[in-house]
């Protein structure tokens, strides 16, 4: 069974009486076990595509599979309330900024176990990412990839089948970004977990397993085709025959 | 960069064979499709001039039974120094030769729905591409590490430049196609609907 199935999935911004094409009859599918990365520049509709993945937002048309049910379109309207089985790795912060990092990791799993667990839990997951001489320091003492690590351990504590990562790499160096990815694609191989990330960059989609683009409401895919294949020309992009 | 100089360096490397040296080109450079037409000349061309000869058998001797007959190249003197100077030597700007742009710029109106499809698979190609050179080497971090040889860290980088280089294709690729599709609709709405738009069925070739 596909864990995560986005199937034809539109969505358009209007502004005034322009409409903006940001998603066009967009299909992809994760499975557990991979990290897919999704390029694109700048406003191409990667949070739009992740926000629909989550839940978050309905799209226009179209449907968003997870876990063998359709994902109640727009059914968690806030990022604290996104399905159990989804973890989000945005750029938020702690919503106090006074707190430790091992409370902030912490919080998501508060309303399921107790604090003692939640504690212990915590601490695997920030240990998880390699971040674990942060659990007492607070937002503002961190390094953004700092930041990014404890943001991915906020994600795993609640142990998602699948990882939604809106731009984990962005305003990182080099070799940042190879630790956040290696992470990534670690969690990936190892936790048997589908880790779904946008990339502002290309050269980060390497450490992924399949790469896709985003860009003019189109998301590409790479054809995986036996050398030597002569490409069936011209290709309907979704799919019929 | 000329084939000639790619199969020197792959020689220099480790000695091969013709087909083990087309299958090595093709993994690490891509878009040459450097097929044994390209490759074969160039070994012959090398040896007549001194800088490979052949030898019997592969450096450890120990795959010569699964390759009788098949003639071995390994790099003479001569040869590491002509690789040597053209390394040294100045480079020039490569030039586009992507016949994928010359289409555009020369495309009537009616042609543009082929090459928005054409955009597709062109970008489709170079993500295939990118997984292909994400799967050939490992993470950068690795390459830090104090016993690692200046080749390895060279052909990593070759990687990456070359993943940069593909983004910089896709984002182009991206933009001409939504430059196209504007363009289709302007002309939709001159001339009436576009003549023929793309069919299911495969086009002859």
């Amino acid at each position: 069974m596909t864990l995560l199935a986005l199937e034809r999935v539109s969505k358009s911004h209007w502004r005034g009486r322009h409409e903006i094409v940001v998603l066009d009859a967009v299909s992809l599918e994760v499975e557990p076990g991979e990290l897919v990365a999704i390029f694109g520049q700048r406003a191409a509709g990667k949070t739009t595509l992740l926000r629909i993945a989550a839940g978050i937002e309905a799209p226009d048309s179209g449907r968003v599979r997870f876990e063998g049910r359709e994902l109640g379109s727009g059914r968690f309207r806030r990022l604290t309330g996104i399905h159990p089985h989804i973890g989000w790795v945005g750029r938020q912060g702690p919503f106090a900024s006074g707190m430790r990092m091992l409370d902030h990791v912490a919080l998501p799993l508060l309303r399921v176990v107790a604090a003692e667990e939640a504690e212990r839990r915590a601490t695997r997951a920030l240990k998880r990412v390699g971040a674990g001489d942060l659990a007492s320091a607070r937002w503002h003492e961190l390094s953004d990839a700092e930041r990014t690590l404890v943001t991915i351990a906020h994600a795993l504590v609640r142990d998602p089948a699948l990882l939604l990562a809106d731009d984990p790499t962005s305003g990182l160096g080099i070799e940042e970004r190879e630790t956040v990815l290696g992470l990534l694609r670690a969690i990936a191989e190892e936790q048997h977990m589908a880790v779904l990330a946008t990339v502002p960059e290309v050269p980060d989609a390497l450490r992924s397993h399949r790469v896709m683009s985003l860009g003019d409401g189109e998301l590409i895919q790479a054809a995986r085709r036996a050398s030597g294949e002569v490409i069936a020309f011209p290709q309907r992009r979704d799919g019929r025959a | 960069m000329s084939v000639k100089h790619a199969v020197l360096g792959l020689v220099i490397e480790r000695p091969g064979y013709g087909y083990e040296l087309i299958q090595r080109l093709e993994q690490r450079i891509e878009g040459w499709r450097p097929s044994e037409t390209a490759v074969y000349p160039a070994l012959r061309s090398l040896r007549a001039e001194g800088m490979i000869r052949a030898r019997e058998a592969s450096a450890d001797g120990a795959v010569v039974s699964a390759h009788r007959g098949v003639v071995w190249y390994e790099a003479t003197e001569m040869g590491h120094d002509e690789f040597r100077a053209w390394v040294r030597a100045p480079t020039d700007l490569a030039p586009q030769r992507d016949p994928f742009w010359l289409k555009v710029a020369f495309a009537s109106p009616e042609d543009l729905p082929w090459l928005v499809e054409l955009a597709r698979e062109l970008e489709s190609a170079c993500l295939e591409r990118m997984t292909e050179l994400g799967e050939q080497g490992g993470p950068v971090e690795d390459l830090r590490r104090q016993d690692v040889e200046w080749r390895e860290i060279g052909q990593a980088w070759l990687r990456r430049t070359e993943a940069a280089q593909l983004a910089v294709r896709i984002e182009a690729v991206q933009q001409i196609r939504a430059a196209m599709k504007r363009a289709i609709q302007r002309h939709e709405g001159r001339l009436g609907p576009v003549p023929a738009a793309p069919s299911s069925e495969p086009e002859p070739r």
